[in-house]
């Protein structure tokens, strides 16, 4: 799955950090773009959790909201040159690694928006339990995927493996956020994210992913 | 008053300027109207010892608290100098700490330190049992040795052998209920204190750093360790300046996810302080600054320069001669 | 190892206040399964650097500790907006059907995952809506012992008190927070008093349901 770019909306709907890892949407949208974007992002999420068919709600107890853990996901398999020692293992700020986690875990995300498709993207949203919007969007259209990955599989099924995937990496983007963004003394909650540390270390992770 | 007490001859201003902590030329000063009146507390602090216990918290919950704290201190800064003034004195309150601790942790004789962990990894049962006596020993040792000093009752109880703690359990003590486990309790205590008093395991005291090179080793080493649990990655001495020292961490842990090379490195005044609180208290004064020099991987990797004042090398020369 | 043993006594004592024992094990699981996979540092640094802030505010603040307690329990609530971040997504649990449920994570998940304790949880009121955590071995104040004058008002540890209202406001559980008793103070041992107000329920996220 490729990555062209990650936003983070705050529990307002306030857009707090956005970049592009590619052309695909950086050549189209300007910045006050994407901030329409993030707002509109945060009020569909809203609607589309208060139109959920009744039947859905009805049977709510049996729809699965466990996200499986998908070894790896976005990480480095083996980069012996960050070590301290090459015997140690890598370094992930304050996770031990060589994952940030590794069970499977449930969304929070139940009703809202989680995953939009078109012709010519994919959008993944995670939504943490303080509000924040996590945010990946991908050109990869689940058409185009190459049939080894998909397999047999129908495309309901590819669709879901994506989904998950792509909550694993954004749980992920989520525990960096912890690290170089709430740990960083000259961060204003609420406020756009400015710190270097945190870009190197999404970028490194989307990189990881293609 | 204060002005009028004559202190000792020290050229040194700073002394003159302390306005907090005990006044030994003062002697202890009651602070609440009936203060000598009550009844020592029975603080846990003398009778736990100051071996290491190896407990550990996590990076994330230091890190926060380093991070509020630094909010705190720029809140409150009229500048950037300003600042790191400030946080380098909170590190200095820790190094000025850690000078003695460490020194006596050092002494431990090898053989000694196997036992402590046996008792670690034994029935914690125990615990509930010693604490409580302890606590009886604690309050019958400090009334005899110190009535009443309150906050400045000395720290000496501390280092008692558990030969005297155990044998003031059995003769000052009269509950009932200590007496009738007093066997029991007293071997426990025994064994709670023979193992856990730091200065029963110390046979010789480790010999104090005089010169700057060892000092630094210990720095380099053993302060690392304890605060970092590695070595720091390299000790360096200029080569321009004689009086110049360089301390090298590749990627310091407590800076490690702030924003901003700049800010960054301003934050490592307070390891800066740390050190100098360190070498200052053992003897050896100078000035800490840290320095961002990434070199391969490492985008972090910190230089703590350490110049030591003029008086320290003329009195290194004095006493090894040319180094 | 006598850290497991009080756990161990913990659960037993917790065991007759929920009856949910499974639940137990398994945040007691999550809580140390999540502790060996973070990074550590040596407690006495964090015990240090603590006193140098209390030792700092008690100078700033000619030592007015009433004064001094609100600040630290403001610090500690700026840390607390944070950290819960932290705390989710290194454990990503779901939202607590009730306050028991709560003060179980708090105590087997919460204070594991960041100081390594587990503070027993006590003292239930009798509508079940305030609980106390009985904390031992509180590594705030490991080496400390309060002067005389502080005695009677310093909360040498409130900095928790606003680690928690912070954290559990974020969460949408609005809380009363504050030390019963200190061992610092001369009590027999330290309690902190949990009390939920109310569920913040038009600011739980949108979604969750």
């Amino acid at each position: 799955m490729a990555i062209e770019t990650i936003l983070i909306i705050n529990k307002s709907g306030g857009l707090i950090y956005q970049r592009n890892f590619s052309d695909t949407f950086a050549s189209k949208l300007n910045s006050n773009d994407f901030l329409i974007i993030a707002s509109t992002i945060h009020s569909v999420f809203a609607i589309a959790s208060q139109i959920t068919p009744k039947a859905l709600q009805i049977t709510q107890n049996n729809v699965d909201y466990v996200i499986p853990y998908i070894p790896m996901v976005g990480m480095e398999s083996s980069n012996p040159q960050q070590n301290r020692n090459n015997n140690l293992p890598v370094k992930l700020g304050s996770f031990k690694g060589p994952d940030y986690f590794k069970e499977s875990f449930v969304s929070w995300n139940k009703s809202g928006l989680r995953q939009l498709n078109s012709d010519q993207f994919t959008m993944y949203i995670y939504q943490t339990m303080t509000g924040l919007k996590f945010v990946a969007l991908s050109s990869n259209v689940l058409a185009n995927k190459p049939a080894s990955q998909i397999g047999n599989m129908d495309k309901g099924k590819a669709q879901n493996l994506a989904s998950q995937v792509a909550d694993n990496f954004l749980r992920k983007i989520y525990c960096v956020y912890c690290d170089y963004v709430m740990k960083d003394p000259f961060y204003s909650l609420e406020m756009p994210i400015k710190s270097e540390l945190f870009d190197k270390k999404v970028k490194q992770m989307v990189g990881n992913l293609s | 008053m204060e002005q009028q007490i004559i202190y000792p001859s020290t050229s040194d201003a700073s002394f003159k300027n302390r306005s907090t902590g005990y006044e030994y030329t003062m002697g202890p000063k009651p602070s609440l109207p009936d203060e000598y009146m009550r009844s020592p507390l029975t603080s846990k602090l003398y009778s736990e010892s100051l071996n290491t216990k190896k407990h550990e918290i996590s990076l994330s919950a230091m890190t926060f608290l380093f991070q509020e704290m630094i909010s705190q201190i720029h809140k409150n800064c009229q500048s950037l100098n300003d600042f790191e003034t400030k946080l380098d004195k909170y590190g200095e309150s820790i190094g000025m700490r850690l000078s003695e601790l460490l020194n006596f942790r050092s002494s431990i004789s090898p053989g000694t330190s196997s036992r402590t962990s046996t008792f670690l990894s034994s029935s914690p049962v125990v615990n509930t049992t010693s604490t409580n006596t302890n606590t009886n020993t604690n309050t019958s040792s400090s009334m005899n040795s110190q009535p009443g000093n309150g906050p400045n009752r000395s720290r000496a109880n501390t280092g008692t052998s558990s030969k005297d703690t155990a044998s003031s359990v059995s003769t000052k003590s009269n509950r009932t209920s200590t007496d009738r486990h007093i066997h029991h309790t007293q071997s426990q205590q025994a064994q709670h204190t023979q193992v856990e008093s730091l200065t029963s395991q110390i046979s010789k005291m480790r010999r104090r750093d005089l010169k700057i090179i060892d000092i630094l080793q210990f720095v380099h080493g053993t302060l690392w360790s304890y605060l970092f649990n590695h070595v720091s990655d390299d000790l360096v001495k200029s080569s321009e300046r004689n009086n110049e020292y360089m301390i090298i961490d590749n990627q310091p842990p407590l800076t490690q996810f702030i924003s901003g090379s700049n800010n960054r490195i301003s934050c490592d005044y307070f390891i800066c302080g740390v050190i100098r609180g360190f070498l200052t208290n053992a003897g050896f004064r100078c000035k800490v600054s840290p320095h961002l020099m990434p070199k391969d991987n490492w985008d972090n990797r910190t230089v703590y320069l350490i110049q030591f004042d003029n008086q320290v090398l003329e009195r290194e020369t004095i006493r090894f001669g040319q180094s | 190892m006598s850290r497991q043993q009080s756990i161990n006594s913990n659960q037993t004592g917790a065991s007759t206040i929920t009856a949910q024992s499974p639940l137990n094990r398994s945040l007691r699981t999550t809580g140390e399964e999540i502790w060996k996979r973070s990074e550590r540092i040596n407690a006495e640094l964090f015990t240090l650097t603590y006193g140098a802030i209390v030792s700092q505010l008690c100078t700033d603040y000619g030592r007015n500790f009433v004064q001094i307690n609100e600040e630290l329990f403001q610090m500690g609530y700026n840390i607390g907006v944070r950290l819960i971040e932290d705390f989710l997504a290194r454990t990503a649990l779901p939202r607590c059907s009730d306050l028991q449920e709560t003060s179980e994570v708090i105590s087997k998940c919460a204070f594991k995952i960041f100081l390594n304790i587990s503070p027993k949880v006590i003292n239930w009121s009798n509508n079940k809506d305030a609980f106390s955590l009985l904390i031992e071995d509180n590594p705030l104040s490991d080496f400390v012992e309060l002067p005389m004058d502080a005695m009677d008002q310093l909360w040498y540890s409130n900095v928790l008190c606003g680690v928690l209202k912070g954290a559990l406001e974020m969460v949408q559980l609005d809380c009363d927070i504050s030390f019963v008793s200190d061992i610092l103070r001369g009590d027999q041992q330290t309690e902190l008093r949990i009390k939920l107000n109310k569920i913040l329920k038009d600011e739980i996220p949108i979604g969750e349901d």
